[in-house]
């Protein structure tokens, strides 16, 4: 997922969004960095893979579920700094 | 060597000048920016000066230099070139738009949801990437037959972008396009669970391919720029 620069853009405004997308691309990054790792030491602890998916497949749909209902923020009182 | 003859290449191919197209700069109306848009122009860099409380008198420009009777003179301007325009819509519309402070959205649900979600699909997706085999011996699948997973993967990011990238133009809150990822993402997981012959990894393959391009259209995410 690192594509969500114009998603962020959309819902927060363009002034600040190099902030705001480098911060959401650090936790992305960390996914790409932590999967491999993450799955092979299941698989080498466990000796499979079944729970990890499980885990993660009840957590995408709850981030789903989340997503869909969450309202989009109300806009900033804070003023613009650029 | 090979990388720098292309980018000359593609240097050349790729001509970057949208006028040429019929198409124009953000807010332009035509390729040579007409008196009213000029004066605009200078309307809305008077008041970026009356905003910015620079106690300046207000002494509009103007934007040819007959006006008064008077000849050109260099406190004259003449009529800004498209660069200019394109400048000026562009700021236009950042005005316009909602800002937010970098840390006031990072205060927001919605930017954890996000970034969240952007992590775990990552975390499946490279994880996958990683341990394909594995994942399909484990199923009871040949290891020299698996590789022909990344066909249907493949098939899929680029028949499905089409039909997604008209279903983003069509939902407001794109946040639910994010949504429609995970569950993507989650339906390919289960199929992961179950899948014990070629067929159900092809499914699989097609979810996963679809769910791996939803994140690259929202890269380019802006109204009706999927279908160009």
């Amino acid at each position: 997922m690192i594509g969500n620069n114009s998603l962020l853009g959309t819902i927060f405004g363009r002034a600040n969004l190099g902030m705001i997308t480098s911060v959401n691309s650090s936790i992305v990054t960390l996914g790409i960095g932590v999967g491999p790792s993450l799955f092979g030491i299941v698989r080498d602890s466990i000796g499979s893979f079944t729970p990890l998916i499980i885990v993660l497949a009840v957590c995408s749909t709850i981030m789903a579920v989340l997503l869909f209902l969450l309202p989009l923020p109300k806009p900033p009182t804070r003023h613009l700094e650029m | 060597m090979l990388i720098i003859v292309a980018q000359t290449l593609i240097a050349l191919a790729v001509l970057n000048h949208p006028e040429r197209y019929g198409r124009f700069p953000d807010g332009a109306t035509s390729a040579r920016p007409k008196a009213s848009d000029a004066k605009s122009a200078v309307d809305m860099s008077t008041a970026h000066i009356q905003l910015s409380d620079l106690n300046v008198e207000e002494q509009p420009l103007t934007s040819n230099g007959d006006d008064q009777g008077e000849e050109d003179t260099p406190q004259s301007t003449p009529a800004p070139p498209l660069a200019a325009a394109a400048a000026t819509a562009a700021a236009a519309a950042m005005e316009e738009e909602i800002h937010w402070h970098w840390k006031d959205a990072l205060r927001t649900p919605v930017f954890w949801s996000v970034s969240l979600s952007s992590f775990f699909c990552m975390t499946v997706w490279s994880g996958f990437n990683f341990h394909y085999e594995a994942f399909f011996s484990d199923n009871g699948l040949a290891p020299d037959t698996v590789h022909f997973i990344f066909i249907p993967i493949a098939v899929s990011s680029a028949v499905g972008m089409l039909p997604a990238g008209i279903m983003f133009d069509r939902v407001k809150r794109r946040t639910r396009v994010m949504a429609f990822a995970l569950v993507l993402l989650a339906l390919s997981l289960v199929l992961l669970l179950v899948l014990r012959n070629q067929f159900a990894a092809v499914v699989f393959g097609i979810f996963f391919g679809v769910m791996g391009r939803i994140p690259f259209l929202l890269f380019f995410c802006c109204t009706h720029v999927f279908l160009l």
